[in-house]
């Protein structure tokens, strides 16, 4: 028989927000025994499996799923520093369970690509010089290396799925958290992130995120230089200096607005980026961040892009429905949740219609 | 020249012809913001005025052509449009918020704004301008209507857009800055 997977039963509540205490008030049971069957010390009962799954939302399988969570290690994440340690163990948690039902999709799911995002060691690559690769090598080094055309990148969800990663939609039920990404043997890299995030900052986002993939799984550095080398790897990948560098010669308001039309990223980065590459002086910064707080676009900038949406996660959900014959409770069974769990993870705004591809909403067919 | 206020002028001009304003310089702003974007990067503050200036003018020639009550005039380059009814003369043009336009205007321009009188324009009509005020990044904000009074304006009056609309409500709200004390 399967043993009961302790690491679930904390994955389980993680997700769900609540503490130990909160969770054993709840099943009325001390903390005591609830903490031991956590850390695997005691085996609970199936009648106490039973409870816990009612209280929590799964099933009683997943209880009983091999495996154990990944914990912050592996994680790159963009995030504010206001985030609360509970929140995040929330949203690690709901990470770790999306990538447990996507290793479950995958099974079925024939997806085969080529095309991959590098690893780069800069001390240890050289390129064509003897000089050590800088951030700003690297982020050339990969617009090369997948073929892109000068000028902005049309679609940056779409480029990462077309070479090797997943992008998974996300409700992380705050904004301070904007991305998380993972590079996981046997799994293609994923990138979680927050749908409630503008869609500007998404693809920063997103590149800051690849940053990481590209330039941290080798080397590991303080967590606060991993985040500078993943923020300049993320301005140089979506505006290479010597295209921008010309646009920037005239630094104002109107035509950060305009550039943001253009490169599609937020005027933030943009005013950072003129900032990196020395084309502003500390003074000018300080105006433009001045000036757009009193106009009130830090919080909500103008020329917004068009969100882009991923489209891998929705195909495979599509596939095991159209092809497979899966219904909705199938799915709900095979990711050890109850329907209205499923449908609350994969809703529309998640994933679209699986089925026409819209963005409608999941419904039971009985 | 009878004197005229804000409110007896524009309820002169009439909600019809306000809108008509409004749908100019908000479709001329539209048009310009769909240029493509290589081309906005390159463009400065003037060319974007330039730009929007000459689709306002366009679309108020394709508007106003041919109407009895209308008289569009060219004054030494100077487009202005006679509103016969409403006895305003018109002209088109990119405002600060306070309805004043910025830039070194020509003699006739600045005989427009002083309300004086101009070769083939006769007097009594009030000289107004029309036109729209963006935010520091080059954002529509909203259409508007001043009266100048030499480089001052004398008053400016906003249009409220469409959808913010309350009936039984002017569809102009007063944006004149008051003076302080």
């Amino acid at each position: 028989m399967e043993r009961f997977n302790h690491h679930m039963m904390t994955l389980a509540r993680d997700s769900r927000g609540l503490t130990q205490a909160e969770l054993a008030e709840q099943l009325r049971v001390t903390q005591g025994t609830l903490s031991k069957y956590e850390s695997g010390l005691n085996e609970p009962p199936i009648d106490f499996v039973d409870d816990l799954s009612e209280a929590l939302g799964f099933r009683s399988s997943f209880f009983y799923e091999a495996g154990r969570p990944y914990g912050l290690p592996p994680f790159h994440f963009r995030r504010r520093k206001k985030l609360s340690a509970k929140t995040l163990a929330r949203i690690v948690a709901e990470m770790n369970i999306r990538r447990i039902h996507l290793t479950k999709l995958l099974v079925s799911f024939d997806w085969k690509t080529n095309a991959f995002i590098p690893e780069i060691d800069c001390d240890d690559y050289h390129g064509k010089g003897k000089a050590v690769l800088t951030t700003e090598d690297v982020a050339r080094l990969v617009r090369e290396r997948w073929m892109l055309p000068k000028g902005p990148v049309s679609n940056m969800v779409e480029l990462l799925e077309e070479n090797g990663g997943i992008v998974i939609p996300c409700d992380f039920g705050t904004d301070l958290i904007d991305a998380l990404s993972q590079r996981i043997d046997g799994l293609p890299i994923l990138f979680f992130v927050n749908v409630a995030a503008p869609a500007d900052r998404l693809r920063h986002t997103l590149a800051h995120e690849l940053g990481h993939m590209v330039l941290h799984t080798i080397t590991v550095k303080s967590d606060e230089e991993m985040e500078d080398e993943a923020d300049a790897f993320a301005g140089a990948f979506l505006l290479p200096a010597d295209e921008i560098r010309p646009q920037l010669r005239r630094f104002d308001l109107r035509q950060i607005a305009n550039l943001k039309l253009h490169w599609k990223v937020s005027m933030g980065a943009i005013a950072v980026r003129a900032s990196r590459l020395k084309l502003i002086t500390p003074y000018q910064s300080k105006m433009f961040w001045i000036e757009m707080s009193k106009l009130g676009y830090r919080k909500r900038e103008p020329n917004e892009p068009a969100k882009e949406t991923p489209s891998l996660l929705r195909q495979m959900i599509a596939f095991h429905i159209k092809k497979l014959d899966y219904s909705l409770g199938d799915l709900a069974k095979l990711f050890h949740l109850r329907v209205p769990e499923f449908q609350e993870m994969y809703r529309a705004e998640i994933v679209g219609d699986p089925v026409t591809g819209e963005r409608s909403h999941l419904r039971l067919i009985k | 020249m009878p004197h005229r206020t804000m409110i007896e002028t524009l309820d002169a001009i009439g909600e019809s012809l306000l809108d008509e304003l409004d749908d100019i310089a908000r479709a001329a702003d539209a048009r310009y913001r769909s240029y493509k974007t290589d081309d906005l990067i390159e463009h400065d503050v003037r060319a974007q005025a330039a730009c929007t200036y000459c689709h306002m003018v366009a679309d108020a020639d394709r508007k106003f052509d041919g109407r009895p009550d209308v008289r569009p005039l060219d004054i030494r380059g100077l487009k202005v449009w006679l509103f016969k009814k409403a006895n305003v003369v018109i002209r088109l043009k990119k405002m600060d918020e306070d309805g004043r336009s910025r830039n070194y205007p020509t003699r006739q321009a600045k005989a427009f704004d002083a309300q004086k009188d101009l070769p083939g324009l006769p007097l009594p009509p009030v000289r107004l301008t029309a036109g729209y005020y963006l935010d520091p990044t080059g954002i529509f904000v909203r259409s508007q209507i001043a009266r100048p009074d030499g480089r001052e304006p004398m008053w400016c009056g906003a249009i409220v857009p469409r959808e913010d609309r309350k009936p039984g409500e002017r569809i102009w709200v007063d944006v004149t800055r008051q003076a302080r004390f």
